[in-house]
């Protein structure tokens, strides 16, 4: 049996960084984005950004956590060249929130903490391949991160994955992740087999690299216990590019932090701070109200909302007006891929045009091929054109079969002969239409029309 | 009158009678002259900023090289951070030149502050004006004499277990070290944060009541300074001082001790009770302090590196563990790498809570202590420092634990974080005794209305007197 555990690392979207003014956001010119403090100049001192905190207590609050009464601050003394001051400010004994946890398919999957820490500066290793030295940019030290502790209540790498992307979309939900950290999203994970020694493999980057490292390393070992070789207690590290886990050069033991209360830096009451917090409501919230308003499945509603706020948003609002399932089936599908192929589209400029096709098909005007281009059409023009309604388009579909076997006597011969000739016909009329019919209807006013000619 | 305040120097400024631009360039010659046999100086400045108009205008200071100016070498008295000048002012820097007064030169210290007698700075010792064969006490050793040698100047200087306190009484001046988070630390190299403060030595109480409501105060960069109360500087009446019993008894200098119960008796006189209290968790002061202290100055210790400033690594093809090892190694003097182990000792997993948590719940109560005592009690007096100041040939025979043991006057209110000055008592031989009261936490106006009286009772000497006597 396999068991899993997370520390899982996300930025907080907060304009400044953790302890200083300056932007938290990306660039592109290295170091242009610092000052005393995140360069851990001497005589800098810490203010702590409140934003991060709450956005930590959202967090935590969605995860089911407590919060603590009160919070502070920590030192993480270590001597790593990414580490301005060659400590971390985090929190060790008093983090935001503790005991929570994640329902996740009818399973729930603890959460030991939830705490603030601010993120070290970025090492580049491949700047130019001969080198042999990295280089340093400072820009993301002192960015703000939340790690989140889950407990080992995992038992496979695909649950793990599950996991992450679940949480990571209850996170961007309630505004504390924003689109994109499940590429970036930084992990260290815990996996043991039974009969074996918990191994670690620290920093695995996203979610798809989080699933692959923890394949190779359950692979790896069950082979060994399988030839009655022990696994080590050590901590790895995943190698993207060949996809497999390889033993850390640090020494084996747990590295000694020593870690002291963070002196530059007050107590914080949560109590008082979170009081005066309006907290957002949670996608698992937020889906159990629309359910129950519109008689929808929860799972449904849910899994929409953890992907995406805003379709959660235009499920919302169109459910008023149109068939609720027939929304939720479209924005769940078609809808979805679109407004992910073409993300400059505003959803709320194009919301008109999809109500009006929701609203066609509710009224079983349309076909679902019919719907389905008419959606397409919206996120590449902008408008879903003419709609193409039932009776008129299965008339037009009967006119186009007639026309070809009444034209065609050798192909109608053909047919009677060998029934397979049909798809001929049937790949025709698709070609034709440019996709407007749905096949099996073709197949089927063919098949009839060659029945009424026999 | 040797006494002059600089609110003399003020009006002569303010008056148009005195240049102040004209005559610091004309005292910075004498002061390079002076350094050469004292030592106190770790950088002078060759060009002179404009000053401000504002309540200090003209008036010079001079700041322990831990405190980092815009521009100006600041080395902390350590070879690590060579030819650092900071980009930017610490809080009082900027608050000071703000109010106009003008920046003349960074002051000698122990490495890092750490030290009793300044004599662990890297860019060597400081020497006492008194007797040039002594110390001037530390770590804010060349603050100190700086105070003694000069008029119409304040020195910025910085205590985090009597670093203020000591050097005032080696030299023979008046050291203010306020409340721990009175004065914004924003620009302090850090020592021990939670214990470090910034502090003033002047040549009276006046030029300390001067200047402290200036640099004072509220500093959104350091949010230690975010919880103070308003300084409000009134006389108040003193109607009572203790003296802690184990505190007293424990001095082996027998003059000093009496011409502190002599100072006791002339308070009396002037109408105050003055009582011995029993203060018998101040015995523990010693080893909380120097733990908690180390162990927060491995960790401050822990960015000099030999990357980003001060002394660079140069061998850039060694693994970084020998790389920052090696610039460390050669770089910190023996008491930063004493200081560095014992504090890292004390963090660390299986020792931390016998130690450094220890010391923290030491801490609570000795501050609990204190504050009983200031319920029946508006001041706390005892000598500054149980010996005269040390020639040099007796430091060096000095083990570091009996250096650490000489603090133990300075120290406790120190771990307290409440707020103390260090005044001239007498003289023996020839050399200042200081007096150290204390007062509860925010009551700096408590100190500087006993400095008042104080003053009136006893005449100050000082050995070298630079800049106009006006």
């Amino acid at each position: 049996m396999t068991i899993i555990g997370l520390e899982v690392h996300v930025q907080l979207p907060t304009k400044s960084k953790l302890f200083c003014s300056c932007p938290n956001t990306a660039s592109d010119d290295p170091n242009s984005l610092v000052c005393p403090t995140c360069l851990g100049l001497p005589g800098s001192k810490p203010s702590v950004n409140r934003r991060a905190l709450e956005l930590a207590c959202i967090a935590a609050r969605t995860l089911h956590c407590r919060l603590l009464n009160k919070t502070w601050f920590s030192r993480k003394t270590y001597f790593y060249p990414d580490l301005a001051k060659n400590f971390q400010i985090t929190q060790y004994e008093a983090p935001i929130g503790v005991d929570g946890f994640l329902v996740m398919n009818g399973k729930r999957i603890g959460i030991s903490r939830v705490h603030v820490e601010e993120d070290p500066a970025s090492a580049v290793h491949d700047f130019a391949p001969e080198q042999e030295y990295s280089l340093l940019d400072y820009n993301r030290s002192g960015v703000p991160l939340i790690e989140i502790v889950t407990k080992p209540d995992m038992t496979s790498p695909a649950e793990a994955r599950d996991f992450l992307r679940t949480m990571l979309g209850e996170l961007r939900y309630v505004g504390v992740v924003v689109a994109g950290e499940d590429l970036k999203v930084r992990t260290d994970a815990n996996i043991s087999i039974q009969g074996g020694e918990r191994v670690e493999i620290k920093n695995i980057t996203g979610l798809r690299n989080l699933e692959r490292a923890l394949e190779f390393e359950e692979r790896r070992q069950m082979k060994l216990l399988k030839a009655r070789m022990s696994v080590r207690r050590e901590t790895r590290s995943f190698d993207e590019e060949k996809g497999v886990t390889v033993a850390s050069r640090e020494k084996e033991e747990e590295e000694d932090y020593g870690y002291i209360f963070e002196p530059d830096l007050p107590v914080f009451d949560l109590r008082e701070l979170s009081s005066k917090m309006s907290f957002p409501m949670t996608a698992t919230e937020k889906s159990l109200e629309l359910s129950k308003r519109f008689g929808l499945e929860v799972a449904d509603v849910k899994s929409l909302l953890i992907d995406s706020k805003e379709l959660g948003e235009l499920l919302e609002d169109l459910s008023q007006r149109v068939d609720p399932a027939k929304a939720l089936r479209w924005i769940s599908s078609v809808i979805k891929a679109e407004h992910y192929k073409h993300p400059e589209i505003h959803l709320d400029s194009v919301k008109k045009e999809i109500e009006r096709v929701i609203a066609a098909d509710s009224e079983g005007r349309i076909s679902d091929v019919v719907a389905k281009n008419a959606f397409k059409s919206i996120f590449e023009t902008g408008s879903a054109g003419e709609l193409t309604e039932l009776e008129e388009a299965e008339e037009e579909l009967v006119r186009m079969v007639a026309e070809i076997l009444d034209n065609e006597p050798k192909l109608l011969e053909e047919i009677k002969k060998q029934p397979k000739a049909l798809n001929n016909i049937v790949g025709r009329i698709i070609r034709q239409s440019k996709g407007r019919f749905d096949s099996r209807r073709v197949f089927e006013v063919v098949k009839s029309e060659v029945e009424k000619r026999s | 009158m040797t006494r002059a305040s600089i609110s003399r120097y003020l009006e002569a400024v303010r008056s148009g009678s005195l240049d102040p631009r004209e005559y610091i360039v004309e005292l910075i010659p004498r002061l390079v002259e002076e350094n050469h046999r004292l030592n106190l100086f770790s950088n002078l400045v060759t060009e002179l900023d404009g000053c401000a108009e504002g309540p200090l205008k003209g008036v010079p200071f001079t700041v322990k090289d831990n405190i980092c100016v815009k521009g100006q070498l600041t080395r902390a008295g350590s070879k690590i951070l060579e030819g650092y000048r900071p980009p930017f002012d610490a809080t009082v820097v900027s608050r000071l030149k703000a109010a106009g007064a003008i920046f003349i030169g960074t002051t000698n210290m122990d490495e890092f502050g750490f030290g009793t007698f300044s004599t662990n700075c890297a860019f060597g010792p400081p020497r006492n004006p008194f007797d040039d064969s002594r110390s001037c006490g530390g770590s804010s050793g060349g603050a100190a004499c700086a105070a003694a040698i000069m008029r119409h100047h304040i020195a910025i200087a910085e205590s985090t277990g009597g670093s203020i306190s000591c050097p005032a009484s080696f030299c023979g001046v008046v050291g203010f070290t306020p409340t721990y988070g009175r004065i914004s630390r924003y620009g302090l190299i850090d020592y021990a944060n939670s214990l470090d403060k910034i502090g003033l030595i002047g040549r009276s109480i006046e030029d300390i009541a001067i200047v402290l409501p200036i640099v004072a105060g509220r500093d959104e960069l350091d949010p230690t300074s975010l919880s103070q109360p308003q300084l409000d500087i009134v006389d108040e009446e003193i109607k009572s001082v203790a003296v802690p019993k184990e505190l007293i008894d424990s001095i082996p200098d027998d003059g000093i001790t009496h011409m502190f119960w002599e100072s006791m008796k002339k308070l009396e006189e002037l109408g105050m009770e003055v009582s011995k209290v029993e203060m018998p968790v101040l015995r523990f002061s010693i080893p909380a302090y120097y733990i908690l202290a180390c162990a927060e100055a491995s960790t401050n210790l822990a960015k000099f590196c030999g990357m980003r400033y001060g002394k660079e690594g140069k061998d850039y093809d060694r693994m970084y563990n020998d790389f920052f090892t090696e610039v460390r190694t050669e770089n910190f003097g023996a008491e930063a790498k004493r200081r560095i182990m014992l504090g890292t000792y004390a963090r660390m997993a299986g020792y931390r809570d016998q130690y450094y948590m220890k010391a923290l719940r030491v801490r609570r109560k000795i501050i609990e202590r204190f504050q009983e005592v200031f319920k029946e009690y508006d001041l706390i007096a005892t000598p500054t420092m149980p010996l005269l100041p040390p020639k040099f040939e007796h430091i060096e025979q000095m083990s570091p634990a009996t250096i650490y043991s000489l603090d133990f006057l300075t120290v406790p209110p120190n771990l307290a974080g409440i707020p103390q000055v260090s005044m001239p008592m007498g003289y023996i031989d020839g050399l200042p005794v200081g007096i150290h009261f204390m007062a509860d936490h925010w009551q700096e106006s408590k100190l500087i209305s006993i400095g008042r009286v104080w003053e009136r009772q006893i005449e100050y000497r000082f050995p070298i007197n630079l800049g106009w006597s006006l």
